[in-house]
């Protein structure tokens, strides 16, 4: 609580100068109230309890002050006219109606417009409107036009700063103890009894502001966010306050970038995919492993979006790296659990990457270097207030690593990669406004010997939102996205081929959002995409290769897909969220399909028949209706029980039959032969907050099974057979686990800390014909570990000095092990086990950033930062495979780890501006 | 090999490590191993039976008292002789393999299971028309540098058929020398110098040949192919870290014409075995060949039955011109305190003068070959 101690009536003195003294802090008040017609407010629990030292010369009051608080961190302001504010992170607790900062602008059908005073005004404006504890209130809609006794105040936060939409942000309205929360696009709205207001707004990042409105019809209020200058808070995950726990949303896991770029990072690359593999319930083979799993799921149920644009590959360097520039977007949504009906088209979890806004206001530029690239991204205006852009780069300079290296085959093998964004924003009205994002990544790679690859990623999304009117919105998507690749392989002269592979996916989404009141929603929507798999050609790569090319068919479908979703608030305690989505899909000629000799293997020799379709003619067509329901039922005002069901259907898949994910991965779309996959996941959870939302708890826990799991066969070659289906396998998934998370948000000291027991398990077998992977028993999937355990924390030693160490445990991923020992013509050979019958030893990995900042001052016209991390603080050598190899006739095993070492890095920012901008 | 750099790659830049486990494992399934193959070559032919050994002793453990039959498609059959434990023989007189004809193998397990492959036909011949070599340098495992050695390839000659899949295996025999002849013996104070006094004979040890099978084989197949040839097929490396290119040597192929399925059997046992399981390397699995146990089809028969048609070709390599690496004997110097021990000691003249070497040093036979040159043999 805030306590002033009460004003005498003296006359005000400025500079107020204290004579030396060592006293405590209540009869130092008191003195200087009763003399100097000073007032103080403050938080008493802030009060470091030490006497207060005022040195042998006299000092001002003000360094008196900022002295005695410098070590707590406690703020001192003043302003000037008597009045002292002690404050910690800008949260001073408001009284309502107290002050008004910032901008607020409403308009039709009343019209009103406060302009933003500037950035000293609004100190200026606080202080003042303290002292006469009167605010000047905004006016909505007109006076005595308004008969109802419920009217709708709705509009739309925004960021002073970068102009872009604050989601998520509280708007609480003071006298109703009521909050409402601005949706993904800033907006919010709720139903009032026409009457005068305080309204108090937070988010996270932010400034708070609280204003008076005096509410006479149905009306629009705008408003305005500062960006707060001092980022104490960022490293928190960005989710309000509550939220958790009163929303009916389940296995949902948001970061920041912010909340990223404070993580320990290997060869200082921060990078997304990393982030979230701290997560609970994301798991991934190891460190090169370009896919990531979630809750059992293999990497293909999982979908990268950066702003709509469906992202096919985003790994560099054999997974190393993350496509995505860390400095061009705001965070990550991570949907594991009830996915929302918008989404279709996958199984296990959709990463959904949201992408910066340039700035409407002013030109603005950062970049980077580390050790592997240099990045650069510049945005800003296009017409003031109106139109912004943003473009960003980041290439590799990774070459010069591998000429160090002392052996011919590396020194002359090149891998290089870059990723680029252009983001362009045009604000057409108050209700309206378009962007046209632009992306692409591209990596090339040549080992000397033998084997060369590149792969690229192009996509671009054209948005336009409009508001019919405060009800009713909608969102119209156009979407293009180009996944490319092209193999190469030369290790034997007369087979030296060269492959490429194409996949275009094609959409438009239409989706519109209705408010029914102020607690329930509908969103209703369709979409239509078109996939385009062209397969290739395996052609001969030079004049030396005898090889003759082969065709691979190509593939088209088409998925047209409605869906209609709600949340429905049926009361304070109990709220639901239900969604379907119709799906009819239809795989399109040209095409041949084959039959196959029934009760047999299916290969190519045991083809009957065959038939072919004509351009667009419908070959195959499956309709299926998925379901997504979850419900949210308050035990307590701070404690939520929530369960979900979804049943979902994927039409595309990727073919792997390596360990880790490879860049050339097959991907492959349903067809007669192989039916889509299905799955479905109940979850249950209990949610908790504690300490004013400052930590919050959580339990989930999973059962998810998936049909029609699509395996290669063992010894499977993609590229020797024309007949895909020759080398798939279907099989079912089974998948379980329970999550436990602790997180602490804010304050010096934040982070989390989950542990996750889960299973995932794998079953091939074709009931029809027999064949089976590990002779038709179940096994553990690759990325099957049971326990996990995954902790961050993040230390603010100063605003401009913080320290992040994070540590990582989980059971070593399943391995199979040989066995035993046989002879066939004389050689030794050895027999392996059940599939991944064995473990590697687990895996634990501390790292470990300090993070410096530049200095803060205000008018400098840039601002640098430097990280330095240390990747594998303990240098463990976790393996990430065992190799076993027969050396004088011993089968000897070796366990491989990556990264067996510390690493440590440096990572250079600099940006136009100061720190806050 | 891209596997191989991959790994390589990745230790150099990161200093991964690779180190050494002990292998345990928890079961011990014993399975049963065939290994048999009938081809158009003038038999007998060899049928195999083994159990799989622990992964800490590796033996080979025979499966005796079986009964083993090779059927053809005219009805002929065949017992074999159990020759040896758990090797089977046909008779030198009985079946000969032919083109086109089908073959079966069965098997009668003394408790009473039954296995047996479907009939497989035998596949053409296709002739071999070329094999030749050329200089390579690979990467050193033991040390950085690279090492020197000849690269073996063959061509085969156009097939009537397109689609062709060959097994090929390698047998290599070499001729060798010792680094040092003997020049004495010293045995119980006495110093006898060979070629004078009563020893002699050690200089028919100085010279060896040594015939082993390469120990690996090599899989290929036309059906991708432009025109159903081989071009260059690239086979067994011989490095100058031994003494196998050192005087002479010589490369005996055996090109084998199999059906597919019996192709892919090899050619996913070769990656199984030579693959090192890193990065895009395929999941590890047991493959399995055409023997299937006919009441429990599950069940995992390991190795397979061969029908192949066969031809043959052998070239010879003199030293090739290039540095060698190879552990010569130790030669000691210090004779005073040999001439306190009653011997026997040997002697040689090294580069610093005489000295005594080990017995094997002496001995060509000490290395596996045998001092008496092959029929085949050449010397030109």
């Amino acid at each position: 609580m805030l306590s002033a101690i009460a004003a005498s009536g003296q006359p005000l003195q400025k500079d107020v100068r204290i004579p030396p003294q060592q006293s405590n802090w209540t009869d130092f008040t008191s003195t200087l109230e009763k003399e100097n017609n000073i007032r103080f407010f403050y938080d008493p629990s802030l009060l470091p309890g030490t006497p207060v030292v005022v040195a042998p010369d006299s000092m001002l009051l003000m360094e008196v002050l900022r002295n005695y608080f410098s070590a707590s961190g406690i703020q001192v302001s003043s302003d000037g006219s008597g009045n002292y504010f002690l404050y910690r992170d800008f949260k001073l607790q408001t009284l309502p109606g107290i002050f008004f900062s910032g901008s607020v602008s409403s308009h039709s059908p009343g019209e009103k417009t406060v302009t933003s005073p500037s950035k000293g005004a609004t100190v200026e404006k606080y202080l003042s409107t303290t002292r006469t504890l009167t605010t000047e209130a905004v006016d909505i809609g007109k006076k005595g036009s308004s008969h109802s006794n419920r009217v709708i105040l709705r509009g739309k936060v925004t960021a002073a700063e970068e102009g872009g939409s604050v989601p998520l942000a509280t708007i609480k309205i003071e006298e109703l103890n009521r909050y409402v929360t601005s949706d993904q696009s800033g907006r919010y709205e709720i139903a009032l009894e026409p009457r005068n207001y305080t309204l108090t707004v937070n988010s996270l990042g932010y400034f708070e502001k609280s204003f008076r409105i005096n509410l006479y019809s149905d009306g629009d209020l705008n408003i305005t966010l500062d960006t707060k200058s001092i980022l104490l808070d960022e490293a928190g995950i960005s989710a309000i306050r509550n939220h958790n726990v009163q929303s009916t949303q389940m296995g949902l896991d948001n970061l920041t970038v912010a909340a990223i770029k404070k993580l320990p990072v290997m060869l200082g690359e921060q990078d997304v995919v990393k982030a979230a593999l701290m997560l609970p319930g994301v798991q991934s083979i190891g460190e090169i492993s370009s896919g990531f799993n979630v809750r059992g799921s293999p990497a293909d149920q999982n979908i990268f979006y950066i702003n709509g644009v469906p992202v096919y590959n985003a790994t560099h360097l054999f997974g190393l790296f993350t496509t995505f520039n860390p400095d061009a977007i705001n965070g990550f949504d991570l949907y594991k659990s009830n996915i929302p009906v918008e989404y279709g088209g996958r199984l296990s979890s959709i990463f959904n990457i949201d992408a910066k806004n340039g700035n409407l206001k002013n030109f603005s530029a950062r970049g980077g270097i580390s050790p592997v690239s240099g990045r650069v991204m510049v945005e800003g205006p296009l017409v003031k207030e109106k139109a912004s852009y943003l473009a960003s780069v980041r290439t590799t300079y990774s070459d010069w690593l591998l000429k160090q290296v002392d052996n011919h085959d590396i020194s002359h093998s090149t891998a290089s990669f870059y990723d680029a964004l252009m983001n362009l924003y045009y604000r057409i009205n108050s209700h309206s406004n378009l962007s046209l994002f632009l992306y692409g990544s591209e990596d090339l790679s040549d080992i000397a010997f033998g084997f060369g690859n590149r792969y690229a990623n192009l996509g671009g999304s054209v948005r336009w939102s409009y508001d019919f009117n405060r009800n009713l919105g909608l969102n119209l998507d156009l979407v293009k996205s180009r996944y490319a690749y092209e193999e190469e392989n030369h290790e034997v002269a007369y087979l030296a081929n060269r492959h490429s592979f194409s996949l275009n996916h094609t959409e438009m989404k239409l989706g519109f959002r209705y408010n029914l009141n102020d607690r329930s929603s509908l969103r209703l929507g369709m979409s239509s995409e078109l996939y385009g798999l062209d397969h290739g050609d395996l052609r001969p790569m030079n004049d030396e290769s005898r090889i003759s090319p082969l065709h691979f068919q190509s593939e088209k479908a088409m998925v047209n897909s409605l869906y209609a979703g709600t949340l429905l608030s049926l009361s304070e305690r109990l709220s639901f969220e239900g969604g379907v989505r119709g799906a009819w899909y239809s795989l399109l000629g040209p095409g041949t399909i084959y039959d196959y000799l029934e009760h047999h293997p299916r290969e190519s020799t045991n083809i009957t028949d065959s038939t072919h379709y004509g351009k667009n003619e419908v070959i195959s067509r499956h309709r299926h209706l998925d379901l997504r329901l979850a419900a949210r039922f308050s035990l307590l005002p701070s404690l939520s029980v929530k369960a979900s069901y979804n049943r979902l259907h994927q039409y595309l898949f990727m073919l792997s039959n390596t360990i880790s994910v490879s860049p050339t991965n097959k991907w492959k779309l349903s067809d007669p032969h192989l039916p889509p996959m299905a799955g479905e996941q109940f979850s249950v959870g209990l949610y908790q907050n504690l300490m004013q939302n400052k930590l919050e708890l959580s339990i989930e826990t999973y059962y998810k099974k998936v049909k029609n799991l699509v395996e290669y066969k063992d010894g499977a070659d993609f590229l020797s057979s024309r007949y895909p289906e020759t080398n798939i396998l279907q099989g079912d998934l089974k998948a379980y686990g329970t999550e436990f998370s602790i997180k602490k948000k804010g304050g010096k000291l934040n982070g989390w800390i989950n542990y996750t027991w889960s299973r995932a398990e794998v079953k091939a077998l074709d009931k029809n014909s027999g064949e089976a992977n590990n002779r038709g028993m179940a096994y553990p999937a690759n990325y099957d570990r049971p326990h996990a355990v995954n902790t961050v924390f993040n230390y603010n030693l100063s605003k401009r000095l913080s320290l992040s160490a994070n540590a990582v445990y989980s059971t070593g991923r399943p391995v199979t092990f040989p066995t035993s020992i046989y002879y066939q013509n004389g050689i030794q050979i050895t027999a392996f086990s059940n599939r991944n019958a064995y473990r590697l030893p687990d895996y634990f990995r501390t790292d470990l950033s300090v993070n410096l900042e530049g200095n803060l001052k205000k008018n400098k016209l840039a601002h640098g930062s430097w990280s330095f991390s240390f990747y594998n603080l303990t240098s463990r050598k976790n393996p990430y495979t065992v190799i076993f190899r027969n050396e004088e006739g011993k089968i000897k095993g070796y366990e491989v780890s990556i990264l067996g070492t510390i690493i440590p890095s440096i990572n250079y920012n600099l940006k136009f501006g100061n720190y806050e901008n | 090999m891209r596997i191989n750099l991959l790994l390589l790659l990745f230790l150099a830049l990161f200093c991964s490590c690779k180190e050494e486990i002990t292998l345990t494992t928890r079961s011990n399934e014993i399975q049963m191993v065939v290994d048999g193959m009938i081809t158009d070559e003038p038999g007998p032919y060899a049928v195999t039976l083994s159990v799989t050994s622990p992964l800490g002793q590796p033996e080979h453990i025979p499966l005796t008292g079986c009964t083993v039959t090779i059927t053809d498609d005219a009805g002929y059959t065949e017992i074999l002789a159990e020759h040896k434990d758990g090797q089977y023989l046909t008779h030198s007189e009985g079946i000969r393999g032919q083109p086109g004809r089908e073959y079966q193998l069965s098997i009668q397990t003394p408790g009473g299971r039954h296995y047996e492959t479907p009939f497989q036909k035998m596949s053409p011949p296709v002739k071999i028309d070329s094999l030749y070599s050329e200089v390579q340098y690979t990467e050193r495992t033991d040390q950085p540098g690279s090492l020197p050695g000849l690269q073996f390839f063959t061509d085969s000659e156009k097939a009537s058929a397109q689609e062709n899949y060959f097994l090929w295996r390698i047998t290599e025999t070499f001729q060798y020398e010792l680094d040092y002849k003997l020049y004495a013996i010293y045995y119980d104070g006495e110093i006898l110098i060979n070629n004078r006094d009563t020893i002699s004979g050690y200089d028919s040890l100085y010279t060896c040949w040594k015939t082993h099978d390469a120990g690996t084989f090599f899989t290929g197949s036309t059906s991708s192919l432009k025109e159903a040839k081989i071009v260059k097929q690239p086979l067994h490396y011989v490095g100058t870290d031994t003494k196998r290119l050192s005087s002479r040597y010589s490369f005996h192929l055996h090109q084998y014409c199999i059906d597919r399925e019996t192709y892919y059997y090899w050619k996913n046992l070769q990656e199984q075995i030579t693959g090192d399981n890193f990065l895009l390397a395929k999941q590890p699995y047991n493959p399995t060949g055409n023997v299937r146990n006919t009441s429990d089809p599950q069940e995992t028969v390991l190795g397979t039955f061969t029908v192949a048609s066969v031809t043959t070709k052998r070239i010879f390599r003199s030293r090739p011109a290039l540095p060698f690496y190879l552990d010569s004997c130790m030669v000691g110097t210090d004779l005073e305190s040999m001439f306190k021990t009653m011997g026997p000691a040997f002697l040689v003249i090294g580069p610093q003068g005489m000295g005594k070497v080990h017995k094997d040093c002496i001995d060509c036979r000490s290395k596996g070959g045998v001092p008496r040159k092959p029929s085949f043999w050449t010397d030109y």
